[in-house]
């Protein structure tokens, strides 16, 4: 297992293009972007912890393929003890960096695509899956960072992929070679995609045969020819080529440095392709990897409200209301949320059952319930920290104002809280509260992993209405036949 | 798997008692140490410092040698801390004494969090005591 430092060391041997604000970026010196480099060392997080006995039991995994010790997000889930230690996991490392480490897209991707991939071969007689338990080996032993890449560019909402004026605006095989396919398009909001070493590439919808050109699956380097980032602006992200406080989490950064991904014409080996035109399994890929991907929102976002709670804690402290009662319930208010989050993540893993791959998979209903909590409750979970932190938080002067010789003793008297408390403590807990309760962090509570209604279409499929019909039926001592519905 | 193959297994039998009045494992002869292997649930969510913990076990007793767990070392106990109630750390293959802790218990029995280190203790004197017993 690598160590964050091997990590960041092996980042710098990549050949990537990543476009800043419409320059190109160097490649050797870009994870020291002070726009990107908080998103590497939270990342780094995810290699570093791997290596301390307080929590590799969470951080670590043995390999069904090789039965050496690895990083959990390279492991394939044998059982719902390891869906359950994933949740444990995010919530965990959440707890250390306040933020995103983008990791568990890649991580969910692999566990989707290995079970999908066993299920295609055995009905089409393909040999997916076995180029990608190869590919997975080589993944587990080098311990890579590999970005989970689905969502496409889409276009025209109410267009198939086929009927699109631009037909590049979804990823699609536009050349099959001998030793390999040629595709071509963009995916987007790709989170850690510029700090990782690979992308697998996913289809974003269910096709139908007029798509089957869109239904590909495969892995490629994020430096391979013919790929270019553009990185994503972020609210207040121009804080970070100045100091540190007003930054909130400036060691971390703020969600996972997302970027649009383009792909002109790349070229990817055969051993990396994992389907390639088999449309009838693209929307069993895409719901798989989707409900994974829920699965950890009650864990990595439990964390971070972890830290909002706190950090509102400490504030009303700092500002000597901590004791009010009105405080103490919404801090109370803040635990019930964040546990609810965390529920339902624990729910959909222990219900977790075995797939054909042998692989584990989550409780799909229960995740999406989970999911689609997240796009409510963190925005309450927010709305009480920014209400008990108070308006001072998005008024305050800077920290050049802070620091300088003429004005600062000012900032220093008129932002005092309680007097025994640094005004520059409270000011850092201010930020963060800012930093984590508004601008993208929000938004990717909103819409990552699927917006709410992508969650919401699931449960007239998987809740089982008929059911909770028929049982209404018989409590009312209605004869179910006597009933035309 | 090699953990819980006690190395120095005949001498220790006869060479370790415990003082019940302290909860102090004494070591009679002093050439002989008994190796504990502590393992840590992941700590997703700490009632109690393990890290503290540990190494407040690792200080003040003598005789014994407390390292984390792996599985490549012979071990004569393990010692699992749990840092929260729920007490979900995964227990590995161990063929010798083990001690589960969670933030309130030992083995079980409650435990302030105050006595923790002690309970512990307490805990480690008992298998000890069995293993005395069985021989």
């Amino acid at each position: 297992m690598n160590t964050g430092q091997d990590y960041k060391d092996s980042l710098r041997n990549r050949n990537i293009k990543v476009y800043l604000k419409g320059q190109l970026l160097d490649s050797k010196e870009l994870i020291d972007h002070p726009f990107i480099r908080g998103h590497v060392n939270s990342a780094a997080m995810t290699y570093d912890l791997a290596h301390d006995p307080l929590y590799e039991d969470l951080m670590t995994a043995t390999s069904h393929l090789t039965g050496k010790k690895i990083n959990r997000f390279t492991h394939i889930h044998q059982g719902t003890e390891d869906l359950v230690k994933k949740v444990k996991m995010l919530r965990m490392i959440s707890q250390k960096t306040g933020t995103c480490y983008q990791r568990c897209v890649g991580f969910d991707a692999v566990n989707a695509a290995y079970t999908v991939t066993y299920e295609m071969d055995k009905k089409l007689g393909t040999n997916y899956h076995e180029r990608l338990t190869a590919y997975l080996k080589n993944w587990q032993e080098n311990d890579l960072m590999v970005v989970g890449a689905m969502t496409d560019p889409k276009g025209d909402r109410s267009l198939r992929p086929s009927q699109q004026a631009d037909p590049d605006l979804f990823v699609r095989v536009v050349e099959k070679r001998d030793d390999g396919i040629v595709i071509r398009g963009a995916k987007m909001h790709m989170t850690g995609m510029v700090n990782s070493h690979e992308m697998l590439i996913m289809p974003t919808s269910a096709y139908g045969e007029e798509d089957k050109d869109y239904a590909v699956c495969c892995a490629v380097p994020v430096d391979a020819p013919g790929i270019i980032h553009i990185f994503g602006r972020q609210t207040n992200d121009d804080r970070k080529m100045e100091g540190e406080i007003d930054q909130g989490n400036a060691r971390f950064g703020t969600v996972g440095g997302e970027c649009l991904t383009v792909l002109e014409d790349v070229f990817v080996p055969w051993d990396k392709v994992f389907m390639c035109g088999e449309y009838e399994y693209a929307g069993l890929l895409v719901e798989r990897f989707a409900c994974y991907h829920r699965q950890n929102y009650g864990g990595c976002k439990g964390g971070v409200s972890d830290i909002v709670t706190g950090a509102t804690a400490v504030i009303a402290e700092m500002s000597g209301y901590g004791k009010a009662a009105h405080v103490k319930d919404k801090i109370n208010e803040m635990i019930h949320l964040t546990e609810t989050l965390y529920a339902c993540s624990i729910a959909c893993s222990a219900e977790g059952k075995k797939t054909a791959s042998g692989a584990y998979y989550v409780d799909p209903l229960l995740a999406n319930v989970g999911k689609h909590n997240v796009t409510r409750l963190i925005y309450e979970i927010d709305r009480i920290a920014q209400d008990v932190g108070g308006g001072f938080m998005a008024t305050m002067p800077s920290e050049s104002d802070l620091k300088s010789p003429e004005i600062g003793k000012y900032v220093e008297k008129y932002l005092k809280g309680v007097a025994s408390i640094p005004t520059e403590d409270r000011m850092r807990v201010a930020r963060l509260i800012e930093n984590m309760t508004g601008g993208v962090a929000l938004v990717e509570s909103m819409h990552g992993a699927g917006s709410p209604q992508a969650q919401k279409v699931m449960y007239s499929k998987l809740s089982n209405l008929e059911h909770k019909k028929k049982c209404a039926l018989e409590i009312a001592g209605i004869k179910p036949k006597d009933v035309v519905m | 798997m090699r953990a819980g193959n006690c190395r120095h297994k005949a001498k220790r039998r006869s060479d370790v008692s415990c003082s019940g009045k302290r909860n102090i494992i004494l070591i009679k002869d002093k050439g002989v140490f008994l190796r504990v292997a502590v393992k840590f649930c992941g700590n997703c969510n700490s009632h109690i410092d393990p890290g503290a913990l540990y190494t407040s076990l690792k200080e003040e007793r003598e005789g014994l040698i407390f390292d984390f767990y792996n599985d490549k070392e012979s071990f004569d106990i393990l010692l699992i801390i749990n840092s929260c109630p729920i007490g979900c750390a995964t227990s590995p293959p161990f063929y010798g004494h083990v001690v589960i802790a969670t933030s309130e218990s030992v083995d079980d029995w409650p435990a302030e969090k105050s006595q923790l280190r002690e309970a512990i203790w307490e805990a480690l004197c008992t298998r000890i005591k069995q293993e005395e017993s069985n021989k």
